[in-house]
């Protein structure tokens, strides 16, 4: 629960590149990681937070959302073998938030894992999804460039697998 | 005149052999570059001074010391020299063309570089667990409210052929091969065998076809006309005939969590009518959901009563979802759903729906959609319209879908039956509100239906009263594509304790002012505002409807909490229109948006509008 004490304090966050960003205790508190260091230093104390696995560019962009939804509820904890009520739909001001090439796009999920900030890694794993979703295998290579690395026997069996989803 | 510093031509061969000239090319290229980091450009020392010489010929000069000839006395040797440093010149500048374009192409090709290094190692230094959620949207994302009847395993199965370590992470996942849904009439029965397997023992969500065909029966005759019908009277009857992996799947209803049973008419009937006969009476201790969507509106009506629930024995089934089909009698397990989604056709069904609702006292959440309710199929009787409301007090979440055309018939009496209808379901604690007019096909052919305003502000000004907690309300508006002759008024009335409030038309937009005078709310709560808006029409009203709300949430004290107002942009589609983020406007900028807001549309069209935004020719 936080107080009207915490809503106006500022919080250091400090990068992998050694760049230094205060931001808003609300804004940097979206990140569950960030917000039990906090717990850990205490009220009291004005130390920097160092992000080592974060560098300036994407900290910046994950700040762009963590101010926009600084007012979000938090989200709910859900049952991780209850699927069925993901939704594909990623909200309209996060759609054009996550409009970045394919390296920034990873490095947001990896910040936002890392930062634990589970709404915005959802965000990135749904565009990732997104681009998956109705791809044939080689599609999918092709997009991300992943080699083919199965072997021989390997091969042998996706073969198989394939005709059980040919028409009979 | 002379200088010692004398060019040779390149094309002089007895002058210049081709390695010579490549050092003096490479000696000048390096001077060039060298020269770069100078602060003024600078030819190399002999071009340069070349340069100079020539820049100091002058014609006084040359009249007093006279004009030198090349040897041979093959031409001037001033011009000779001037020619042979443009030449020089030229060539310099010919290499280091074709160095850049070496270095463009190379350019690009890094920029590709990175583009596919940036993927490849984003991928790769993806965790197991991230990559696992990708797929976990991939294949249990849907897209819409609605599921599809589409080959879900086949996803998995996809996934798990692209790379070893995708495969890893597919067939490690059981709950991945936990959506067993199959192609019609073409079941993929060694995929399904796989999903039953890979999923080990977890929880299986079931989306099933069934077919319905028409079979030639006889039935039985009286004796005296034998004579005439031998083999007993010829009749048309339904069958229903089941998808051939049933009979995978009924020895696993342990496992079943969600059964989606899809009806649809079958060219032929071929197999068994066997369906959950051999599992009558059964425990079905997970299952949580079942699903019917029919489609058969104008069908005898067989098949639609759900026979089968009744002897089911589901301690844990809590949502119902039903399309056309309701079950025959009272239902024993009503008591216990918590989730109802009900698509109705005609009024007989909405009678008996409201009979169904109330014994759904448990109820948390409901969505009716009469949106292809057919009018011309029954009459509303004075019973019904008399019939008081079921009051539910459980809901905390409602959605409520109609036809737009049916809001704007304030002539025909359309409107005036969809009041009837939404009158009868109160919700008065519920949260989260949705209120939605979709465009239908099925009154394009009915010319009256064409040019009537929807004045959602006269249908939804009871809303405070008939949702006094709301605190999420969504409100979406879409007509017939091309109709520019649509025209949709804002709404009005709100929940005092409202503080979201999404607003999207696909039409032109007015506001009633003289209405709005009289109609000032207490949005002192309010905190986002989201307004989707179609370019295409006149929704210049838009400015006077946001003032107005900003005045009446000011008037209230909830100026400062009222957080910022999104814009969205609308793009029309033929079934669905689709929403994109267009800007967000700040608090403290919002009222400078409503000056600058100019809501005309950019088209060329013969289309006038009158003052308050509704076409003229209405």
């Amino acid at each position: 629960m936080s107080t009207t004490e915490d809503k106006t304090r500022k919080v250091k966050l400090v990068t992998s590149d050694n760049e230094e960003f205060e931001v808003d205790w609300e804004v940097a508190t979206r990140s569950v990681l960030i917000k039990h260091m906090l717990e850990d230093i205490g009220e009291s104390e004005e130390q920097a937070i160092p992000l080592p696995n974060v560098t300036a560019n994407v900290l910046k962009k994950v700040l762009e959302w963590c101010e926009h939804h600084r007012k979000d509820p938090e989200p709910a904890p859900e049952s991780s073998d209850d699927n069925r009520k993901r939704t594909l739909e990623i909200g309209d001001w996060d759609a054009k938030f996550i409009q970045v090439d394919q390296e920034m796009l990873f490095e947001i999920i990896l910040a936002a894992n890392y930062l634990d900030i589970k709404a915005l890694l959802d965000v990135g794993c749904k565009t990732v999804a997104n681009m998956i979703k109705g791809k044939q295998p080689e599609e999918i290579r092709k997009m991300f460039n992943i080699v083919n690395d199965f072997t021989p026997e390997e091969e042998a069996q996706i073969k198989k697998e394939n005709e059980w989803a040919e028409d009979r | 005149m002379s200088s010692s510093n004398d060019l040779r031509m390149p094309e002089d061969n007895s002058k210049e052999t081709d390695d010579a000239m490549k050092i003096r090319l490479v000696e000048e290229i390096s001077s060039l570059v060298l020269n770069s980091f100078e602060p003024s450009f600078k030819l190399p020392q002999q071009l340069e001074e070349e340069e100079q010489f020539l820049n100091s010929v002058t014609y006084d000069d040359l009249l007093s010391k006279g004009v030198r000839r090349n040897s041979g006395r093959r031409g001037f040797t001033l011009v000779s020299r001037s020619r042979t440093l443009l030449q020089r010149l030229e060539s310099l500048k010919n290499i280091l063309a074709g160095i850049t374009s070496g270095i463009d192409l190379r350019i690009q090709h890094a920029e590709e570089q990175v583009q596919r290094m940036g993927s490849v190692c984003g991928l790769a230094a993806l965790p197991s667990e991230v990559l696992s959620n990708i797929f976990s949207f991939a294949i249990h994302g849907i897209p819409s409210e609605r599921p599809l009847f589409f080959a879900v395993p086949l996803i998995s199965m996809r996934l798990s052929h692209v790379c070893r370590h995708f495969r890893d992470v597919v067939l490690s996942t059981p709950h991945f091969w936990t959506k067993i849904s199959t192609t019609p009439r073409r079941p993929k029965i060694g995929l399904i065998e796989a999903c039953i397997q890979r999923s080990k023992n977890r929880p299986l969500d079931i989306y099933l076809n069934l077919y319905t065909s028409e079979v030639k029966c006889f039935d039985p005759v009286e004796p005296a006309f034998q004579r005439f019908f031998p083999k007993g009277y010829p009749t048309m009857k339904q069958h229903l005939e089941s998808d051939p992996v049933l009979s995978l799947l009924l020895p696993h209803i342990q496992r079943w969590r969600s059964l989606h049973l899809n009806y649809m008419k079958a060219e032929g009937f071929s197999g068994s009518t066997e369906i959950f006969e051999a599992v009558e009476g059964a425990l079905f201790p997970m299952l949580e959901t079942i699903a019917e969507y029919h489609y058969q509106i104008d069908e005898d009506g067989s098949y639609r009563d759900m026979p089968y629930v009744t002897s089911w024995n589901a301690p844990a089934l809590s949502t119902l979802i039903l399309c056309d089909c309701l079950p025959c009698s009272n239902l024993p397990i009503a008591s216990s759903i918590k989730t109802f989604h009900v698509e109705l056709y005609a009024l007989s069904d909405v009678v008996q729906t409201l009979d169904l609702l109330n014994e759904m006292q448990c109820l948390n959440e409901l969505y009716i959609d009469v949106a292809d309710y057919q009018w011309y199929k029954a009459t509303m009787d004075d019973e019904f319209i008399e019939r008081s409301p079921i009051v539910l007090e459980d809901v905390k979440k409602y959605t409520f879908c109609f036809a737009s055309h049916h809001a704007a018939d304030e002539k025909e009496g359309d409107l005036e039956r969809l009041r009837v209808i939404f009158s009868k379901v109160q919700v008065p604690n519920a949260t989260h509100v949705r209120l939605e007019g979709r465009k239908t096909g099925n009154h394009r052919y009915l010319s009256r239906y064409k040019s009537y305003p929807l004045n959602l502000h006269r249908l939804l000004s009871d809303l405070p009263a008939r949702f006094p907690n709301v605190v999420s309300c969504e409100i979406s508006i879409s007509r017939d594509i091309n109709s520019s002759t649509h025209s949709t008024t804002f709404p009005l009335q709100f929940p005092s304790g409202l503080e979201e409030f999404k607003f999207t038309s696909n039409t032109s937009l007015s506001f009633p002012e003289a209405e709005a005078a009289e109609a000032v709310r207490e949005l002192r709560n309010l905190r986002n505002l989201i307004l989707g808006l179609n370019s295409l029409h006149y929704t210049n009203a838009a400015k006077d409807w946001v003032r107005w709300m900003v005045d009446n949430v000011k008037l209230h004290g909830g100026w400062q909490s009222f957080d910022r107002l999104m814009l969205l942009k609308c793009e029309e589609r033929e079934d669905d229109d689709i929403y994109e983020y267009e800007d967000l406007i700040l608090r403290d900028e919002v009222l400078e948006w409503c000056d600058k807001y100019n809501g005309v549309p950019k088209r060329d069209s013969n289309h006038t509008y009158g003052e308050s935004g509704y076409d003229s020719d209405w």
